[in-house]
């Protein structure tokens, strides 16, 4: 299967040409993403992402049809995990909030991407409070308030990815959001065994392996993703999938 | 004079009905706009708004078609098969003949674009149920959407008539009315990225373009796909100060084209 | 019915722009008025300008010069079209619509009642012959049917004045025959006849009036009669059987018809046939289209 996104004219002539078809040509460029997007997570990583185009199509997508829900939320939810191009969903997200200026998802996200991604606890609190005075549910207030004084940034991923879970409904996306839910909750319970044995040896353990031999952990947990759990130098965990389905064979090779 | 109109409305509306182009065109509008919905359940957010846009898009695309192939047609395809004749020299002007020509092909647009419309926004507000946030379509301005666009390919229409009357051959009148389509399209994102600076022009020269841009024409006054897809308050100033642009901008050039017509020699 | 002179023509010209910027003199100073009543044979060689002559009368191009008026009214009237049933050269029409559609929508134009409408479409396509095909789109009528077609177009209104353009092109001797008698009839009826034609014996055998034009200028207009008393000497062919029954045949001139007449009857010879060789009219439009060709070459 070819797999292939390709180049897409910069969005000044796209906007200058589509007139009153702009919208939907928006829509179309994100649903490009989209397919692409989704004959990536098929190929398992046999095939090199093309990142830079993949985001500029949604940029452009956007700059169409800047009120475009799908592509913030795709950029989200492909860019940050799986890609690791947090300042850039950041930018196009508050490019969007501009215009979405009545969804609580935009600062929700933006929140979220501040505090897990980049532990800015100022910046996070402040779109927090935006997005739950948007949202104007009780439970977004005490939710924002626990992610960034309480929880760990596991924890605060854990419950983002719930919360999303929630709030999915097509098919792919629970099953991307479940997929990295469980990888979420295998690390959680890792790190719990970590924190245990460190705390009753005083260092962290050399390998994951000594966590059940010294019956810390019963066993270790799978990688969703297909990798390998370890533990770093630093005492975090890792995994050899990183992950991500796209990224796997790239982590693979090195 | 309001009997002739009638009578040349009715005939030319005849003449439409039994087109088997327009029928084909039709058909191929009306499955793509069925198709519609399978495509807008690929969005994971916002399927109505994909529904809305995607069908507004090709109603519109179809409309396009429609008045290109229905307003060069009209005129230039009768006088270059002289079908025109037998009827312009029956005791009626030919200011009368091009009237009644652009209100049949006005009845035929506007009845395409009412029922295209109706299809567009059921299927919208069907999708809407399967939005996992408030869809937040707006009916009315759904309503106003459809109606602009509709005003929009009414001035077209004019300027196909307009080209028509010069012409024998298909070629001026398809293309030019594409041209004006394009440039009328175009126009307001140059002037957006050309003036995307004002401090460094003139009072003048800024007037002047914007001046031009309405001349061109300015299809982008006619655009409001934004405020029915998102829910956005409608401004109805801007609905009110598009609709006298389109009526007065169709009105001259269908002015220009009979004084042209008039003196067209068959 | 209008007392107004039917067709008036007054200095009209037209010239045309042709290939390589050169201009076209169609017509050139041409003045003719057709009377109430009357049928006129409008003759002339191909490109001679009648087809012009005709367009400018019913609007479709303007003169650069010149007033045409018909039934008192200037052309660029509509009003001027409201008793005029006009026939276009090889007309046309919409081809998906039936030859009804198409009377219904010219009878309507021409302000005949919505009731009477109906009458008066079956009547005149049964005088044309095509009451069969009534219903039948146009797209699948014959180059006659559509020349009779166009008859109708302009008869649907029962017009004081008929336009009209080679009424017999396209048409078989059936055809051309029944022209010839509408022609006749609505001669009778007192309606006023005008039709273009390079057939000299259409005009011969219909016509009261000759107009004959030939390089955008009128070189007659007269009564039929008075033309055809212009003529030069004809040829006659006389056809004479003697009496062991042997035919013979012989080519005289008018003046000499007399004498061979005579000796025949002295010779006991019974004369079968005399017929003139070529008729009057023909020879004074071949003498005046002539007369011109040789203009040109001095």
């Amino acid at each position: 299967m070819q797999i292939k996104l390709g180049y897409t004219p910069a969005s000044t002539v796209l906007k200058t040409l589509s007139g009153e078809h702009r919208f939907a040509l928006g829509q179309l460029l994100t649903m490009k993403v989209l397919i692409y997007y989704g004959g990536l997570l098929e190929q398992q990583g046999r095939v090199r992402p093309e990142m830079e185009h993949m985001y500029h199509t949604l940029v452009k997508a956007v700059e169409l049809d800047p009120y475009n829900m799908d592509a913030y939320y795709f950029a989200q939810a492909a860019f940050t995990w799986d890609l690791g191009q947090v300042k850039a969903v950041i930018k196009m997200l508050k490019y969007g909030y501009q215009f979405r200026s009545w969804d609580w998802y935009m600062p929700f996200f933006l929140g979220f991407n501040y505090a897990y991604f980049l532990k800015d606890k100022k910046e996070a609190a402040h779109y927090m409070q935006q997005a739950a005075r948007l949202s104007g549910s009780e439970l977004q207030t005490t939710l924002a308030s626990r992610y960034f004084y309480e929880a760990d940034q596991t924890d605060v991923g854990i419950m983002f990815l719930r919360q999303m879970l929630a709030g999915a409904v097509t098919e792919s996306e629970k099953a991307i959001y479940t997929l990295r839910l469980k990888a979420l909750i295998a690390v959680s319970e890792l790190e719990q065994a970590v924190a245990d044995y460190s705390a009753s040896r005083g260092s962290f353990p050399d390998s994951l392996n000594l966590l059940v031999e010294t019956k810390f952990l019963e066993k270790i947990p799978t990688d969703p993703y297909g990798g390998c759990f370890y533990i770093n130098d630093k005492g975090k965990i890792h995994s050899t999938s990183n992950f991500s389905s796209i990224f796997m064979s790239k982590q693979n090779e090195h | 004079m309001f009997r002739t109109l009638k009578l040349l409305t009715y005939h030319e509306l005849l003449r439409i009905k039994r087109d088997r182009v327009f029928w084909s065109f039709a058909g191929v509008a009306l499955l793509l706009l069925f198709m519609t919905p399978i495509v807008a359940n690929l969005s994971m957010r916002q399927p109505a708004q994909t529904g809305f846009t995607l069908s507004y898009s090709l109603v519109h695309l179809f409309l396009l078609v429609l008045t290109v192939f229905l307003g060069t047609q009209a005129l230039s395809r009768a006088i270059e098969r002289r079908t025109l004749i037998p009827v312009l020299t029956l005791p009626f002007s030919r200011s009368q003949y091009l009237l009644g020509a652009y209100l049949a092909l006005a009845i035929v647009i506007l009845v395409c674009a009412l029922c295209l419309d109706s299809i567009s926004l059921m299927t919208s507000m069907w999708l809407a149920q399967f939005s996992p946030i408030d869809a937040g379509l707006s009916v009315k301005a759904m309503l106003v959407a459809y109606a602009m666009g509709l005003t929009k390919y009414l001035l077209l229409l004019a300027w196909a008539l307009f080209f028509s009357v010069f012409s024998t051959s298909f070629f001026l009148p398809v293309f030019g009315t594409l041209g004006v389509y394009i440039a009328g399209s175009a126009t307001y994102q140059i002037v957006e990225y050309l003036l995307s600076n004002p401090a460094e022009y003139s009072q003048g020269f800024i007037l002047l373009v914007k001046v031009l841009l309405y001349i061109l024409p300015n299809f982008h006054a006619f655009d409001f796909q934004v405020y029915a897809a998102y829910g956005l308050a409608v401004p109805w100033m801007d609905v009110i100060w598009a609709l006298g642009y389109g009526l007065t901008y169709s009105t001259v050039i269908l002015y220009l084209a009979t004084f042209c017509f008039m003196r067209r020699e068959l | 019915m209008s007392t107004e002179t039917p067709i008036v023509c007054e200095h009209l010209s037209k010239s045309f722009r042709s290939k390589k910027f050169k201009r076209v003199q169609a017509l050139d100073d041409v003045s003719f008025h057709v009377l109430q009543g009357t049928v006129c044979g409008f003759l002339g060689p191909n490109g001679a300008g009648k087809s012009t002559t005709i367009k400018i009368l019913t609007h479709q191009i303007r003169p650069q010069k010149g007033v045409a008026k018909l039934m008192g009214l200037g052309v660029s009237a509509p009003e001027s079209r409201r008793r005029l049933g006009y026939l276009p050269e090889n007309p046309s029409f919409h081809d998906t619509l039936t030859g009804r559609e198409i009377l219904n929508f010219a009878g309507s134009c021409h302000g005949i009642a919505k009731n009477a409408l109906p009458l008066a479409v079956i009547q005149v396509l049964a005088r044309l012959g095509l009451a069969h095909a009534a219903d039948r789109p146009v797209r699948g009528y014959s180059k006659g049917m559509v020349q009779r077609l166009g008859l109708a177009h302009a008869l649907i209104h029962d017009p004081d004045l008929l336009i009209l353009d080679e009424p017999s092109s396209g048409l078989d001797p059936l055809g051309r025959a029944l022209v010839r008698d509408i022609i006749r009839e609505e001669k009778l009826r007192g309606k006023t006849v005008f039709f273009s034609t390079h057939v000299v014996s259409d005009v011969e055998q219909v016509c009261d009036h000759v107009l004959i034009v030939d390089q955008g200028r009128v070189k007659a207009d007269a009564p039929l009669i008075d033309l055809q008393r212009q003529a030069d000497e004809g040829h006659y062919q006389v056809l004479v059987r003697d009496p062991d029954g042997k035919t013979r045949e012989e080519l005289v001139y008018a003046s000499a018809l007399h004498a061979v007449l005579k000796k025949a009857e002295q010779c006991r010879e019974v004369v079968e046939s005399v017929r003139p060789q070529e008729s009057a009219l023909e020879r004074v439009f071949l003498r005046l289209v002539e007369t011109k060709k040789t203009d040109i070459n001095m």
